[in-house]
């Protein structure tokens, strides 16, 4: 303790107070000074105390940074350059690496499961069986395709002959009408006709049908044929007693003409109408119309890639969830045929 | 090593250099804090307390004022825990209360002291709290005047007039004390 200094700035602060007597004062309360000690364990533990505390608030230094980070970060930098390298030696090799884009899914769960790829011929082997694989379904896809072509050309062969058929039919009633023969058409072979009288027949404008609607529909043929009948029978019966009288000024040709015969003025007998070939055309009529409908649908629903079923006589078209029959095809309440 | 470099050099991380300052003070506090409590569990307690609060608040010391002080610090943190202390206690003792209390085992070791002691503190007992106090930091702890006003929280000029006010009192009264002096 610097007694002296403490002097001085007694002396400094009290000048009225004699120097003797602050020295003495002084001496008095420095000898009284307590000399109070710790204890020496108190005092060791709590510096180990503080050691501990200070280790935990002591900053990390530099070197315990790089200790731990430098692994870290040249593993980083180590995977970032594998990663660069592997990208760029795949970008120039891609024959090698771009083949799972080619493998189907199911292939690729196979190699998922089963194939290992750790040799080449493993390889290999995978790409014989993806190209087989991907022949089998083009193969597939050309058959099937195939298929419906010739099927909707069976159905339009079958369509055109009918047509040809009817064509052919109508043309000969037309020719006996003209030729006034008294022969009945369901009585001849109507190709044997065309080639014993091929010379006159081709002299007849060929009848054409467009569609089936107009072999539907009642043909005028029969009607000529109707008056053709009624002359006769007018001039042999003459005063029957059921007559209808009937306008025989407008008959119209095959194309739809208008045909003038004026003044005439006949009976007709309303039994013989029924002799007409319309009821004959309206049975083939249907006929055709049934096989075509069924065609249709069975096209239809083969076009479309679903199956065929016979159910007690019925024709069902099946697709995975449902079942369509033909009248429901026909009122077009097939959900998936339309 | 001056006071100041090495705290610099723990708040710059080296925080086991605060070992240091602890061997060079811990005597000091201890003392300033038994002679306001007087019971050697309390200044312990007080003691790490205050050496603990030093550590984790060393980075808050600044050390580019003119006017810093390590030493005065540590005392202010002790002083500020013992007024803590008593503020929980809700009674503070005071230095004369010594007299009172009829001295701790450890607190003297002769008999010679304790009665220097008590005959001091029956004399001071006539002085004011703050009076006492800045006497007993100059002369017991040997504390500057700047410092003493850092730790009481008063003007330098102030802590001087306080001294000089006890001081011509103490000299009044010499006699008297001389006196208690020879009859004990």
């Amino acid at each position: 303790m610097n007694k002296k200094q403490i002097l001085e700035e007694l002396l400094e602060n009290n000048p009225q107070i004699p120097e003797d007597k602050l020295k003495d004062i002084l001496k008095v309360l420095l000898e009284n000074n307590p000399d109070i000690k710790m204890d020496k364990d108190f005092r060791k533990n709590l510096k180990q105390k503080l050691k501990n505390i200070s280790k935990t608030y002591e900053k990390p230094k530099i070197w315990n940074y790089f200790f731990f980070g430098a692994p870290l970060i040249s593993a980083i930098c180590i995977f970032t350059f594998f990663m660069f390298y592997f990208k760029d030696y795949t970008a120039k090799t891609p024959e090698l690496y771009n083949h799972e884009n080619m493998i189907p899914k199911n292939l690729q769960l196979k190699l998922e499961d089963e194939i290992y790829l750790d040799n080449s011929e493993n390889i290999d082997l995978l790409f014989q069986e993806t190209e087989t694989s991907l022949k089998k379904t083009e193969k597939i896809n050309t058959e099937k395709s195939i298929e419906n072509l010739e099927k909707t050309d069976k159905i339009n062969t079958e369509k055109n002959k009918i047509i040809e058929s009817k064509q052919k039919e109508v043309q000969v009633e037309k020719f006996i009408l003209e030729k006034n023969d008294d022969i009945n058409i369901d009585d001849i072979n109507i190709d044997d006709f065309i080639e014993e009288n091929i010379n006159d027949y081709e002299n007849i404008k060929p009848v054409k049908i467009q569609n089936f609607e107009e072999i539907s529909s009642p043909t005028l043929f029969g009607e000529e044929r109707e008056k053709k009948e009624i002359l006769e029978d007018d001039l042999e019966k003459k005063g029957e007693e059921k007559v209808e009288k009937q306008d025989y000024r407008f008959l119209p040709s095959q194309e739809g003409q208008e045909r003038k015969q004026e003044g005439q003025e006949k009976t007709v007998e309303t039994k013989k109408l029924e002799k007409s070939g319309t009821k004959k055309v309206e049975n083939t009529e249907l006929k055709i119309e049934k096989t075509i409908e069924k065609k249709d649908f069975e096209s239809t629903c083969n076009l479309n890639g679903f199956k065929i079923i016979k159910e007690d006589g019925i024709i069902f078209c099946v697709n995975l969830e449902e079942k369509c029959s033909e009248n429901d095809f026909k009122k077009s309440s097939c959900s998936f045929l339309k | 090593m001056e006071d100041l470099k090495i705290v610099k050099k723990i708040q710059d991380g080296n925080k086991s250099l605060f070992g240091e300052l602890y061997e060079k003070y811990v005597d000091d506090i201890y003392k300033f804090i038994y002679l306001k409590t007087t019971n050697q569990e309390i200044a312990e307690d007080i003691t790490s307390e205050t050496f603990i609060s030093a550590l984790q608040n060393i980075s808050s010391f600044d050390i580019e004022k003119d006017s810093s002080n390590f030493k005065a610090w540590i005392y202010k943190i002790a002083y500020n825990k013992v007024i803590n202390f008593y503020k929980i206690k809700d009674r503070e003792v005071q230095i004369t209360d010594f007299l009172d209390i009829g001295f701790e085992e450890n607190f003297c070791d002769t008999i010679d002291c304790k009665d220097k002691l008590r005959n001091i503190l029956a004399y001071l007992s006539g002085l004011k709290k703050q009076e006492k106090e800045v006497i007993i930091y100059r002369v017991w702890h040997d504390l500057s005047f700047k410092e003493i006003s850092e730790i009481l929280d008063i003007s330098l000029d102030n802590c001087k007039k306080i001294s000089s006010r006890t001081m011509k009192k103490i000299s009044a009264n010499f006699l008297a004390i001389l006196f208690i002096f020879l009859i004990f």
